[in-house]
């Protein structure tokens, strides 16, 4: 029998794939497709203090084995999420982890503050790194003394573990992630998407509303996979994989290069039950494989 | 869903009409879309929405070739298997007014099942569809205008609709400048309006937030909240 599970810190994931923030809207939507107490964890949208409208249309556009998109954080906010979303998750047997999103560091402090009283909720993933927001995100996610600074703060008004998500639009990510290591962050979840952008040839304008979006889908993956093996090597904290995963080959690889779990994102549009297939996927890779831990996979893809 | 193909003909210029083989339970309401992954590669990378023209003994989908997506839809052979899921979106509301269906060019294809669904429920409606040329055309009923004047009158769906007044409600869906003549047309008579939009779409049920749409609540998001709106929410 294989052991799929994971431990980070007191938390237990009964495997070691979650769906990722903003792909998996508040996760019952997915209800009609599958039991979602199936996963490992689930990784809701990012959620601010105050409702968020978003970013103007055009938010997404195709782009080659990926996709572009610009939606800016639009969520229903910290009251309606809790009074609406939360219950619902009562009786639902997998990790609920809250994406969270502040415009400054008292938005960040205040928001884990509010979100720490509620037993529902397993962990927060700290949003430094949302390439479509003006204030905070990405920004924040650039600077090793902000992250840091952000990060501590947090801590010490929150006692669930804290995952700081990391924007791969930066020159070494691996610093960034020291950082958030030295700040006493649980895990760090990376990477984030890639900035870029499409230019309508026919208005001779950018085609999205917010001119730059996020590059997303297995496009993405051979870059997230190489700042996950370069984080591997510099940080002690586990490592949440995410970028392009859509097969259990691309979820492995992820967890050769040093990944403890890993996160599906934007599969779950084209696919709602891909993650299933990935589960399954890595339950089958390691029986042929012989090996009875998923954690022994972690990191061997180094010396 | 892996769904059967029955048949993948070309019915006008560039347009196709699809038929799946009806899954067990598949319950549709006429406005209602699928969303469909062309192959089973990363390339397209995202479904496409497609509305539904007909959920009786099969699934019919009318759609146009425009880009890579229907392109290599267009080349399914009958026995082979496509992925599908929904049917998603909400659905034309039936207005008790004298019920008017105004289409132009492959927006004319989710009235088709709104038409098969009045027509069962013997609710009488007046068809109105614009197409460029009689090439275009994939109907069969109601009154057809052409802008060469190669099939029924000549000019735009809208040169057919000056005799509707506050009796009427419309359902439409098609081109930008077509739905907007429309509304006009609607601001001046004093007809209501239901249109059904359309938009690029990751997910197709209310998750990835990218099908959104200005209203005057705020974005709505077209594959959820939508694909039909009364014309009057709509920002345009």
């Amino acid at each position: 029998m294989v052991n799929l599970s994971v431990k980070l810190n007191n938390l237990i994931f009964k495997n070691p794939v979650m769906t990722a923030s903003g792909t998996f809207g508040y996760g019952i939507e997915y209800n009609r497709f599958f039991d979602i107490g199936l996963l490992g964890g689930i990784i809701v949208k990012g959620l601010s203090l105050n409702p968020r409208q978003g970013n103007p249309p055009p938010r997404i556009i195709e782009t080659p084995c990926g996709m572009l998109n610009s939606i800016g954080l639009q969520n229903i906010g910290y009251n309606k999420f809790v009074s609406d979303i939360l219950p619902q998750f009562d009786n639902i047997d997998t990790n609920l982890i809250v994406n969270i999103y502040g415009s400054e560091i008292g938005e960040f402090v205040e928001l884990a503050s509010k979100l720490n009283n509620y037993k529902q909720i397993s962990a927060l993933e700290v949003n430094v790194s949302c390439p479509n927001v003006k204030a905070g995100g990405a920004t924040f996610g650039k600077d090793p003394e902000v992250i840091f600074v952000l990060v501590s703060s947090i801590k010490k008004v929150c006692e669930k573990p804290i995952i700081v998500k990391l924007t791969p639009n930066v020159t070494d990510i691996a610093l960034i992630a020291q950082a958030a290591q030295s700040a006493k962050a649980d895990a760090v979840s990376l990477i984030n998407t890639i900035t870029g952008m499409v230019i309508d040839t026919k208005t001779k304008k950018p085609f999205l509303g917010n001119k730059f979006g996020g590059l997303s889908g297995p496009a993405i993956y051979p870059v997230g996979l190489r700042m996950v093996y370069e984080t591997y090597e510099k940080i002690n904290i586990p490592i949440i994989g995410v970028g392009g995963i859509n097969s259990p080959d691309i979820a492995i690889q992820y967890l050769l290069a040093g990944a403890s779990l890993i996160q599906i994102g934007t599969a779950n549009f084209v696919e709602p039950d891909i993650s299933l297939k990935i589960i399954d996927g890595i339950m089958r890779y390691l029986e042929n494989e012989e090996i009875d831990d998923v954690s022994k996979l972690v990191g061997l893809a180094h010396n | 869903m892996q769904t059967l193909v029955l048949s993948n003909d070309k019915v006008a210029n560039d347009i196709y009409c699809l038929k799946l083989q009806k899954p067990y339970g598949f319950d549709y309401k006429p406005g209602q879309f699928l969303m469909i992954k062309v192959n089973n590669l990363n390339e397209p990378l995202l479904r496409r929405p497609f509305s539904i023209a007909k959920a009786v003994s099969s699934i019919d989908i009318y759609y146009k070739i425009v880009g890579l997506g229907t392109k290599i839809l267009s080349a399914l052979k009958n026995g082979e298997y496509i992925d599908i899921t929904g049917p998603f979106g909400n659905n034309f509301e039936i207005k008790y007014k004298r019920l008017a269906l105004v289409g132009g060019g492959i927006g004319v294809a989710p009235l088709i099942g709104l038409k098969n669904f009045l027509d069962e429920q013997k609710i009488e409606s007046e068809c109105f569809f614009g197409f460029n040329t009689a090439k275009d055309c994939f109907v069969d009923f109601g009154s057809i205008a052409t802008i060469d004047g190669s099939s029924g009158i000549k000019g735009t769906v809208i040169d057919m609709l000056a005799h509707l007044d506050n009796s009427y409600h419309v359902y439409a869906c098609g081109p930008n400048a077509m739905l907007s003549a429309l509304c006009k047309l609607a601001d001046e008579k004093g007809f209501s309006v239901d249109v059904s939009l359309e938009s690029n779409m990751a997910c197709g049920f209310g998750v990835c937030l990218g099908c959104s749409v200005n209203t005057i609540k705020g974005y709505k998001q077209v594959c959820k909240d939508g694909p039909i709106f009364n014309y009057t929410e709509i920002i345009w």
